[in-house]
């Protein structure tokens, strides 16, 4: 027995003396390294560094409506400062924030795999990130970009502003995600371990590879338009532009034909990470994990077939609104269907109030109201009204900030340790996240209510009616700035002074957490142990190695490979 | 990395606990042979997942071209005359030899993916030469194509001055070849350099891209050669070249002619009318397609053009240069991994076991050849 809790303290215990991270040093070895969890790495500096940067261009936005009138920013460069600010969090921080960065990192992990299956496309697609950021960061400081995110033509051909550049960045950013999403794909069907059948992931695969489907699917579609977009303004194709015979709705067509399937590659790993939050940090099998796979697949189908509800008051015939509308409410259905999994796991778990635990009931309650203010915007009647308001705006930070952005934080604390190797200070997690979730509450949900009231979207002056929605929207982002800041804190504190984080530190199933933390170059030093990911009596908490570690018998055989009845021995 | 060793010393007595990894071999070759890559098991697993990453890439492939596709239908349902009116101005010929082409090299690559999984080393590398000679010469064909469409002024829609004075000596087909010529030249001569200085490998690397790329030059001869017979739109272009001074006559009075039009169609009228005067000199070209051509544009020219008044065929010549020029991109990228193919297979580096590459370039190219089957109806078969 002594040598078996040896060998675990070996296995499941603190960093060996060699992990990702030192096994070699220099500029160079970051810059053209092969290794996912080191480009997961990377990609993770460059998305919070963008997030930063349009998070800083947010609450200026915010302080500029401060008063009704003008404050310190013309209207012009309000409308430069709200299309970055959207463009920056839309394609370069959002859509690669979970899978390009955490995921990255995780998923070849949690399959017990050394490496995705094309580690050179995988530092190619990341390089493809810098290049169409490169061209964003130049559509900023050459005659800022000023169409809104959504590049709308024919103002987008007519302005002065950097379109090519931006679109340019655009179709780079476009490519990098499909390479993403191939190479999870393939690495999803190919290497999988024997023993791990597709009902036996963690359900963050399956969010992640719904995830990929889409990114395979509709990017192509963003990148051709994008294209297009460009070769009408350089050449003046008369595709989109009306003054040459082009049909500015088509654009539009085209664009909600990427953008809003690329709502669900926003949303469905953020899905994706709460299923294993709320299981794990609960200890209790995930209810209905059926459901939550194939719920996450229905999403990704359904969203290609709901486009046109972005253009219920742009010319449509009333019969595609109203299959469009249709359409929109079957998505409720799987997304309803997770959100009642993860509270029916909720029900009778053993619930720790761990940091990621915080954010992922901020999830559901926020997700909540986010897909539910969704529906009166996909109904025609309801959605005339409230077109073009700051309830459109309120509902989609609901789901994009108060779902994705929430549970990019949650699986970030919740994988930090394994990233790192350091525990993080949890009170002042803990802190970050309630401040975090007050803070945004207070920034958008005035929003639904002066929306609903007839403010419209991307005004620079408003009616004064509206000052005190708007003057406590301003307050409640600079409550999220700090709750962000908090959280920031807290993660880069851990790195100085945190503890060593165990193998396991968390009491989870999945494989990435049978590793050491930080993993070693080549993830697994031993044999893995595939157990269900959702089960909790599999684990058990070992007091020399400081964390969990797989229940193991003694008389187990070798290359124990599927191992479902857990045995109750210490 | 060293830490399993420590590792395995505790380890031995309850060997039958775990296996302990030992990567301490790992920089060393994978026993499947030296292109297996570390994090594969087998070179199966390897070449299932470089597989399945391409046709991925494929549909990623065909969704790009999806939104021209879109494009096309919404166009062309929007406006009819403007297809039924230009697409005369494409060689049926050229186009067909084209596809002919492409078919023929679509085979010659997959004879080569057969080469190189029985480890034929020549045949294989004859067939990528061969495959590379008919992408260039498509691509000379359609250089000459583009260029005499430049030359009348056939441009997308907002550069688009068909049946205006054209600028005097424009280079467009010197300046579209300037490429190839530096190409084939420098290769022709570095692979005379290794032959000279007894390199053997890049002297034949080079001698098979110059062979590769003559084939454009080859390209701009059966061009240049297809006109002289009597053939469909392209020869008739040449006619209306020749008479491009009374266009410009023509031109200004087409909304007039126009009025005539439903008439004036069957029955020839109108010499300077510059649309039934194409479709005349497309008639009498090919008198077979001359019933077909007919029926469709006589119906939509009454309906349609006294409405949109001087009908700028640039909205359908935009779709086709972006179309066609998406798809001659492609065919470069095409060009370009096959040349890497090249050097692989000079190389020596496939074998039984590991011939993925080459496969996967076959998927491709066979890809970008379904592309232009689909184009070629579409855009030079109009009825």
């Amino acid at each position: 027995m002594s040598t078996i809790a040896k060998q675990k303290e070996k296995l499941f215990g603190h960093a060996p003396e060699e992990n990702f991270l030192t096994e070699s040093k220099g500029w160079a070895s970051w810059l053209f390294t092969l290794d996912h969890k080191r480009i997961g790495i990377m990609y993770l500096i460059g998305v919070m560094s963008a997030f930063t940067l349009a998070g800083i261009l947010a609450l200026i936005l915010r302080m500029e409506l401060f008063i009704p009138g003008e404050m310190f920013l013309s209207n012009q460069n309000y409308n430069r400062m709200f299309t970055l600010h959207g463009a920056i969090m839309v394609f370069v921080f959002i859509i690669p924030s979970i899978p390009a960065a955490l995921g990255n990192f995780i998923l070849p992990i949690m399959l017990g795999a050394k490496d995705v299956a094309f580690p050179r496309l995988n530092l190619a697609s990341f390089y493809l990130w810098m290049g169409g950021t490169f061209f964003f960061i130049l559509s900023m400081l050459f005659n800022a970009l000023d169409t809104g995110w959504t590049f709308y033509t024919p103002y987008s051909i007519q302005t002065s502003s950097a379109v090519i550049a931006a679109t340019t960045g655009v179709f780079i950013l476009g490519f990098s995600s499909i390479f993403t999403g191939l190479n999870f794909i393939v690495t999803v069907n190919t290497m999988r371990p024997p023993g791990m059948t597709w009902f036996k992931m963690p359900l963050l695969l399956w969010a992640l590879y719904s995830t990929a489907i889409i990114q395979v699917l509709a990017t192509p579609v963003l990148a051709i338009t994008g294209l297009l977009l460009m070769a009408e303004r350089i050449l003046g194709l008369g595709i989109f532009d009306p003054a040459l015979g082009g049909d500015p709705v088509l654009f539009q067509h085209f664009f909600w034909f990427y953008s809003h399937p690329a709502v669900y590659i926003m949303i469905l790993p953020a899905m994706g990470v709460i299923s294993e939050l709320i299981s794990v940090h609960s200890q209790k099998k995930i209810f209905g994990y059926e459901f939550i796979a194939y719920s996450s697949i229905a999403i990704a189908l359904l969203g290609f077939l709901v486009w046109g509800h972005h253009m219920f008051t742009s010319g449509q015939s009333e019969m595609v609104i109203l299959i469009f509308s249709a359409l929109t409410f079957s998505v409720a259905i799987p997304s309803a269907v997770k959100v009642f999994n993860w509270v029916a796991t909720l029900y009778k778990g053993s619930i720790t109030l761990t940091t990621p635990m915080c954010y992922a009931l901020s999830f559901i309650f926020l997700f909540g109201i986010g897909g539910l203010t969704g529906l009166p915007l996909g109904t025609l009647s309801t959605d005339v009204h409230l077109h073009d308001t700051y309830f459109v705006v309120a509902h989609f930070h609901y789901v994009m900030v108060g779902g994705t952005l929430i549970a990019f934080l949650g699986g970030l604390f919740h994988w930090w340790p394994k990233m790192f190797g350091r525990m993080y200070n949890e009170k002042g997690g803990q802190l970050g996240a309630l401040i975090v979730f007050i803070g945004f509450n207070l920034t958008f949900f005035p929003q639904f209510i002066m929306g609903s009231r007839g403010m419209p979207r991307r005004y620079a002056k408003y009616d004064p009616e509206f000052q005190i929605f708007h003057q406590i929207s301003t307050i409640g982002a600079i409550t999220l700035g700090i709750g962000l800041a908090i959280a920031g804190y807290v993660l880069l504190m851990s790195l100085y002074r945190g503890k060593r984080a165990p193998g396991n530190p968390w009491a989870a199933s999945t494989l990435e957490f049978q590793c050491s933390s930080p993993p070693t170059f080549h993830n697994f030093e031993h044999d893995i142990i595939l157990n269900d990911p959702y089960d909790f009596e599999s684990i058990e908490y070992d007091e020399r190695v400081g964390g969990y570690v797989p229940v193991l018998e003694p008389a187990e055989e070798p290359k124990s490979v599927p191992q479902p009845e857990p045995v109750e021995t210490t | 990395m060293t830490t399993a060793d420590s590792v395995d010393e505790s380890n031995h007595g309850h060997q039958n606990e775990f296996h302990i990894h030992d990567h301490s071999h790992d920089h060393e070759e994978h026993p499947d042979g030296p292109f297996i890559a570390h994090h594969f098991e087998t070179a199966e697993q390897q070449f299932d997942s470089g597989k399945l990453g391409m046709w991925l890439f494929l549909v990623q492939e065909i969704l790009f071209f999806s939104g021209l596709f879109v494009a096309y239908i919404i166009y062309r349902n929007h406006n009819p005359e403007i297809f039924e009116a230009a697409h005369v101005h494409l060689d049926k010929w050229l186009g067909g030899l084209n596809t002919i082409i492409l078919l023929f090299s679509s085979l010659t690559m997959a004879w080569a993916v057969r080469c190189s999984q029985l480890e034929q080393y020549l045949g294989c590398i004859i067939n990528i030469v061969i495959t590379m000679v008919c992408a260039n010469i498509f691509l000379g064909v359609k250089a000459i194509e583009y260029t005499h469409k430049w030359e009348l002024g056939l441009f997308w829609a907002d550069a688009y001055t068909y049946g205006l004075p054209q600028p005097e000596n424009q280079n467009y087909l010197l300046w579209l070849s300037l490429p190839f010529i530096v190409i084939t030249l420098l290769s022709a001569g570095l692979a005379t350099f290794y032959r000279v200085t007894e390199n053997d490998f890049w002297a034949k690397f080079f001698l098979c891209i110059a062979i590769s790329f003559l084939g454009y030059f080859i390209g701009l001869g059966i061009a240049w050669a297809v006109p002289a017979q009597e053939h469909g739109g392209h020869s008739s272009d040449h006619a209306v070249h020749g008479s491009d001074h009374g266009h410009a006559d023509g031109e200004k009075h087409e909304a007039d002619d126009h009025s005539g039009d439903s008439s004036g169609e069957k029955s020839h009228e109108g010499e300077s009318h510059d649309k039934s005067d194409e479709n005349h000199s497309a008639k009498t070209a090919v008198p077979s397609e001359s019933v077909d051509t007919q029926a469709g544009p006589s119906v939509d020219e009454s309906t349609v053009d006294e409405a949109s008044g001087e009908v700028n065929m640039g909205g359908f010549f935009s779709i086709y240069y972006i179309m066609t020029g998406l798809h001659a991109i492609h065919i470069l990228a095409g060009i370009v991994a096959l040349t890497w193919l090249l050097y692989r297979t000079l190389d020596r580096q496939f074998r039984k076991n590991y011939f993925g590459p080459v496969e996967n370039v076959g998927l491709y190219w066979h890809l970008v050849d379904l592309i232009w089957i689909y184009l070629f109806p579409m855009m030079y078969l109009i009825h």
